[in-house]
């Protein structure tokens, strides 16, 4: 067995967990209320079955990457299909960095410009971006490990102050209205991992899967067991005030602000491979030209922020949904017919 | 290109944008609101830095007509930025509370530097900036002493609520529930010789009870036992019964609390097993003293609890949290009716079974 294998595992929980913390979780918990956690337990189910598309798109010639896929099944349009794809790559990119920059800005650096907070983590981005794709793996997968005991400790940590009395009563908001913004925002940008070895993405595809979105719904029902879903309806980061309930143990002050780094890290890792799709779809050899774009688009949308959480929470969901599936299915059908 | 990013490395991963040092900041320990002519007058208690400095402590004030307002008129008057994530204690006067206190809970949830990790209180009979004013005889800064009392008493003797601010704003959104606040009183000693005694003092009082984020009354104590073991906030109570006219102090060990919760009726069933503290001259030596004194145990716990639930409807303030019972279990049903009208309708039986384990080191009274 080889040494990275698990990096594949690492990349699909970092891209399951990027958009839950303040886009996904704020959608679920806006329409299904206290049924969100139901939500994600029927999204594990029927998510499985994009996943399973991605498998099978994953499967073909899978010794070819996605891009080369569309360039071997879309000789002509093939630049049409990628930029339709990096449209949405694009998108996903901007609605995550914006939501971390907002979130560090709103809860540590409400003094600091955003121009400087952007900054700041584009730098780290860009220099990951500026490597090959075998050292981003294995940068997430240094960080998973450490994602990953965070994770543990949060939770342990974070039991005692747990009412499962706050997640009654059940199926009062319709949960199944919930699942369409997590299959959108956590389950369908998995595609872009398929720009790795597809072998060992399609090993890893629905065991990372699963720990992904599991660690999501343990998440999920941890944030409004312990918070109830009045305050989390009151709360712009429900998940980052969860954590200061660690303090009540009195185990050490201000831990929520190490905690959160699990957050900073799913986003970071997702952010690095995305900008890696864009930059392999066009063959775009200047790494500094996305995260530059990113910096541009950031500083003017977070100059009227306001607008974007009904947005996120019933509009966006659904057009992303029926946009990626769209393409990818696309794809996929292509495939059968061209063998 | 290297060379580019390192160097942007270096001034943004660095840490050292907006950096402050402690000295910087006035760290707020403690906060008093008060409510005059539409005006929110709040109180900083601010820890001193001065090691040459006797005084722990400086309480400033400042006045406007939100409390952010009045906290930057306060900021004029100190050379450091004012820091409130170290903040233990809030205490606002009777008038804010009857007024409503949701406008000066809204800026402690909102600014990020708040950790909303402090106690709030009422000062009763007294304005809000009396109590944090006050040299306390066994910690550093009033606030801490307040703050310090009720942790060691909130679940001791039954009679101080968990007012917690996170528990306060759960019980203000939640539905089906309202808050109760626990109250400071001022204790003057004139009669001691000031060389020697503290003239004043400040001693946890009554449960404030409210409707939404007004105060409408207090609880008295016997009460306050009574919402304390509905509300499930009791590691050790102790109560006083008579036996044959003298006086028997019952210490609780253990309360096991069981709703039964129906659309018209809440069933309550308590079980208690506690011990035999004190007695005054009475002998307790076979088993039909114990039994009676067990009965009597159990009297006086449900006397307590009706008296709360009585005092709590005629406020028609739910502060038990029955219609949250509702609505978890009759979602539907609870939607449907105005919970302020049914709630005085609501019919609540009690029973309490005492069980007494052991007397205590004696086998006879001396």
């Amino acid at each position: 067995m080889k040494k990275n294998n698990y990096s594949s595992l690492a990349l699909i929980y970092f891209f399951i967990r990027s958009a839950f913390t303040g886009i996904s979780f704020l959608a679920i918990s806006t329409i299904s209320k206290q049924d969100a956690w139901i939500s994600i337990i029927l999204s594990i189910f029927i998510g499985s079955i994009i996943i399973y598309i991605y498998y099978l798109v994953a499967n073909y010639k899978s010794n070819l990457s996605l891009l080369e896929k569309i360039d071997y099944l879309f000789p002509k349009s093939n630049i049409i299909i990628k930029s339709l794809l990096c449209l949405h790559v694009l998108f996903t990119i901007i609605y995550n960095f914006l939501n971390l920059t907002n979130l560090v800005q709103s809860q540590f650096l409400n003094k600091t410009p955003m121009i400087v907070i952007s900054i700041t983590f584009l730098v780290p981005i860009f220099y990951l971006v500026c490597q090959n794709k075998k050292v981003i793996s294995r940068v997430a997968l240094l960080l998973f490990y450490v994602s990953i005991i965070f994770y543990i400790i949060n939770i342990i940590l974070l039991t005692n102050n747990i009412n499962l009395y706050n997640l009654s009563p059940i199926f009062i908001n319709n949960p199944l209205k919930g699942i369409i913004p997590i299959i959108s925002y956590n389950i369908t940008p998995l595609y872009i991992l398929l720009i790795y070895d597809n072998n060992d993405i399609k090993k890893y595809l629905f065991k990372g899967y699963l720990i992904g979105m599991i660690s999501i719904l343990i998440y999920a029902i941890y944030i409004i067991g312990i918070l109830g879903i009045n305050m989390v309806d009151i709360l712009q980061y429900p998940e980052f005030q969860v954590l200061k309930f660690i303090l009540k143990d009195n185990l050490s002050f201000k831990v929520e602000n190490i905690f959160i780094i699990t957050w900073i890290m799913d986003i970071y890792i997702y952010i690095v491979v995305s900008i890696k799709f864009i930059n392999l779809s066009y063959n775009i050899k200047n790494n500094l030209f996305i995260p530059l774009l990113i910096l541009c688009v950031n500083i003017v949308i977070t100059k009227n922020i306001t607008f974007l959480s009904e947005l996120i929470a019933y509009y966006f969901p659904i057009m992303l949904l029926i946009y990626v599936v769209s393409l990818i299915l696309f794809i996929y059908i292509k495939s059968r017919t061209k063998k | 290109m290297k060379k580019v990013i390192l160097l942007l490395i270096i001034l943004t991963l660095s840490g050292c944008w907006n950096y402050q040092e402690l000295n910087n900041y006035a760290i707020v320990t403690g906060m008093s609101i008060d409510y005059k002519n539409d005006n929110f007058e709040v109180g900083l208690l601010i820890a001193n830095d001065n090691k040459n400095n006797t005084n722990k402590a400086s309480l400033l004030t400042g006045s406007g007509e939100t409390i952010y307002e009045a906290i930057k008129n306060i900021s004029l008057a100190v050379p450091k930025e004012l820091y409130i994530s170290h903040l233990s204690l809030i205490v606002i006067s009777e008038d804010l509370a009857k007024h409503g206190i949701k406008s000066s809970i809204d800026f402690l949830m909102r600014d990020p530097a708040s950790h909303q990790n402090f106690y709030i209180v009422i000062a009763k009979d007294v304005n809000a900036y009396d109590t944090l004013s006050l040299i306390t005889p066994l910690s550093d800064y009033s606030s801490k002493y307040i703050e310090s009392n009720i942790d060691a008493t909130s679940k001791l003797q039954g009679k101080i609520a968990d007012a917690s601010f996170n528990n306060l704003v759960k019980t203000i959104v939640e539905p089906g529930i309202e808050p109760i606040i626990n109250s400071i009183i001022l204790i003057s000693n004139d009669t001691k010789e000031e060389s020697t005694k503290q003239n004043k003092y400040v001693k946890l009082s009554n449960i404030g009870i409210f409707k939404e984020d007004k105060l409408l009354g207090w609880l008295n104590n016997d009460e306050s036992i009574g919402a304390n073991i509905l509300l499930n906030n009791i590691e050790d109570l102790y109560i006083k019964i008579k036996y044959n006219n003298k006086n028997i102090i019952l210490t609780t060990k253990e309360l096991k609390l069981n709703k039964k919760v129906y659309k018209d009726k809440i069933v309550i069933d308590i079980k208690v097993n506690g011990i035999i503290n004190e007695t005054t001259s009475i002998n307790i030596n076979n088993s039909k003293d114990i039994d009676n004194i067990k009965n009597l145990g159990s009297k006086e716990i449900i006397e307590c609890i009706n008296k709360a639930i009585k005092k709590s409807k005629y406020y028609n303030s739910d502060i038990f949290g029955f219609g949250n019972n509702i609505y978890h279990k009759y979602p539907n049903y609870y939607k449907n009716i105005d919970w302020n009208k049914k709630y005085k309708e609501l019919k609540i039986e009690v029973n309490a079974e005492y069980n007494i384990t052991n007397k205590g080191s004696l086998k006879k009274t001396i």
